[in-house]
């Protein structure tokens, strides 16, 4: 997304995509943030204007999505009034992180008569992405009037809560609907336990992350964050077992910068600091624009009696000025 | 001072040769946190909006910003609309459209970088014999100042690396300096106008042609035609074709003179 400023001199359409999507949940560098949820991949309830080209679908179930817009695009070409070929190129444009792209395809589906949960889920995440959060929500709403029952939507919501408003008790409510529309939604279960361990109910939240972590071994997800909780939970009163947790949250997701630097934090409280420096320097390679990383590692090299440590604080410094230090 | 008039003069004429200074690419201002970012109302405010965003002719883009302050008036998205409007009067060189559609800009972001930087070029360049030339240069050094102002001030978003932010800090700080060197020269102060060239030269992550032409045509005004000489080479070679005739001409001129004195 962000080597499209550079082209503001050719037009000002990928400028104004940067203005307007510079955020996401993803990268954050929040403990708590998540990637954007995939926009539903199921068929959108069928309309009198339905397509059924089987070319199209087989691509969507390949996830091609490059693919996925061309033939979307033939067959909108061929036959204009085809809501769903709309429809999957929306989701293909989002899919492929071009949110104009999505929102203008899924509008054009909506006023050809699609009107179903999905598709208000998918239009809201297009908006999401151009941080049209007003326009976000509506859908969201849409989309749980027309399917009560479905959680989704309530989990949006409730990340939305959390990662843009900061509003740590709307986000405990939605994500509590959620896990009460679907007992096995263990991404909202997560989210839900999160937000009670901000609000320090620690009890309630570690009993969130369990149920978290044995819905997750039971569907194999790579799904590290419950086992980050946990860690972050046990991390002061019993190190060793944090450890146990923290290491099985990067091994699920070691891309994820805060797993690396709540195994960093267990390390160090055990005393094994090359291993403490290692995860720290490893979370810093990975999220190098978060402040408190930097001073996490400047604290350890300045233990550890490392040169690298002057250097560091520079560099934290930096950060904070230039990011800020949440 | 006929001699600054006439740089004065052929900096002008450069700038629409060149089609003016290099776009700024980057504002981050507005956007530090999300929650800031502007909001459409309705999908059909954010359709009309994404429509202009869309559009590929200047022309077009221009008329569908004012059909959209219209119909919206009250959009919280109307100055980034505005700033659309101006890079579209940019492209065709319309520049009572860029000062219209800046100002209205800048009332919606007073510290816009994206504006004051694609505004204070422009100014600077072209404010040539027009009546209203004093108020122009005032702005233009006014609103480099503020953009030098800002990009001190800039929080980014984390999406924004390190790396990436150094270049383009340098990239706007190199901007800024050149239109105080244009504004210095237009104002018949070569003197000033050295310096702040040749920061920016020093900044500029690509080097230009143009500014080492700039930097050349300030030195040679204040008769340090060694320097000069060095600095329009420079031009000649990094062009483009409009840049490099000048200097070339520039560079024939100094000769000329050294044999006739």
């Amino acid at each position: 997304m962000f080597q499209t400023w550079s082209s503001c001199a050719a037009g000002g359409r990928a400028y104004v995509l940067f203005l307007l999507a510079v955020f996401s949940l993803a990268g954050s560098g929040r403990a708590h943030s998540q990637s954007l949820p995939s926009a539903p991949l199921q068929p959108p309830a069928a309309t009198k204007t339905a397509s059924t080209d089987p070319e199209l679908l087989a691509l969507v179930r390949q996830k091609r999505w490059k693919e996925v817009v061309e033939r979307a695009e033939a067959v909108s070409g061929q036959r204009p009034e085809d809501s769903q070929a709309a429809y999957w190129l929306g989701i293909a444009h989002l899919q492929l992180h071009e949110p104009i792209d999505a929102v203008v395809a899924l509008r054009r589906a909506e006023k050809l008569g699609l009107n179903s949960a999905l598709f208000h889920e998918g239009l809201g995440l297009a908006y999401y992405d151009l941080n049209q959060y007003v326009l976000f929500e509506r859908q969201m709403e849409k989309a749980s009037q027309l399917e009560a029952l479905d959680s989704r939507p309530y989990y949006y919501l409730g990340l939305y809560r959390l990662t843009v408003r900061s509003d740590v008790a709307r986000a405990l409510q939605l994500f509590q609907t959620a896990t009460q529309l679907n007992h096995d939604d263990w991404k909202s279960l997560y989210q839900e336990g999160y937000c009670l361990e901000q609000l320090g109910k620690l009890d309630e939240a570690r009993a969130r992350y369990v149920s978290a972590i044995a819905l997750v071994e039971k569907s194999g997800d790579h799904f590290g964050w419950p086992f980050q909780g946990m860690a972050r939970l046990l991390m002061n009163d019993n190190p060793q077992t944090a450890l146990g947790f923290a290491n099985k949250a990067v091994s699920l997701e070691p891309n994820e910068p805060s797993n690396h630097l709540v195994l960093s934090d267990i390390y160090q409280r055990l005393g094994r600091l090359p291993d403490a420096i290692r995860e720290a320097e490893l979370a810093s390679v990975q999220n190098p624009t978060d402040a408190a990383t930097h001073y996490a590692l400047y604290k350890l090299y300045r233990q550890a009696g490392n040169p690298k440590a002057p250097e560091e604080l520079k560099t934290f410094d930096l950060v904070t000025k230039l990011y800020g230090s949440n | 001072m006929a001699q600054i008039r006439n740089l004065a003069a052929l900096l002008i004429s450069l700038c629409i040769l060149t089609g003016g200074p290099p776009c700024l690419q980057a504002q981050f201002g507005a956007l530090v946190s999300p929650t800031q970012a502007p909001q459409a109302q309705s999908q059909e405010e954010l359709d009309a909006y994404l429509q202009i965003v869309s559009t590929q002719s200047p022309d077009q883009m221009k008329k569908e910003v004012d059909a959209f302050a219209a119909a919206f008036p009250k959009s919280e998205l109307l100055g980034l609309a505005y700033q659309n409007q101006l890079h579209a009067c940019e492209q065709l060189n319309d520049f009572d459209g860029m000062l219209a559609a800046g100002q209205k800009a800048l009332q919606a972001n007073p510290d816009n970088l994206n504006t004051l930087l694609t505004l204070a070029p422009a100014m600077a360049s072209r404010a040539g014999r027009r009546p209203d030339r004093d108020q122009l240069l005032e702005n233009a050094e006014g609103y480099a100042r503020r953009a030098l102002d800002g990009i001190e001030k800039t929080r980014l978003p984390h999406k924004v690396s390190l790396e990436h932010w150094e270049i383009e800090k340098h990239q706007m700080q190199s901007q800024a300096h050149e239109v105080l060197g244009i504004v210095a020269l237009q104002r018949g102060q070569p003197q000033a106008a050295i310096p702040e060239f040749q920061t920016a030269v020093t900044l500029s992550p690509v080097p230009e042609g143009i500014q080492f032409l700039r930097l050349g045509l300030a030195l040679a005004a204040t008769g340090q035609n060694e320097a000069a000489t060095k600095n329009l080479r420079q031009s000649a070679q990094l062009g483009p074709d409009a840049v490099r005739t000048l200097a070339l001409a520039q560079l024939e001129k100094l000769q000329n003179d050294k044999v006739s004195h």
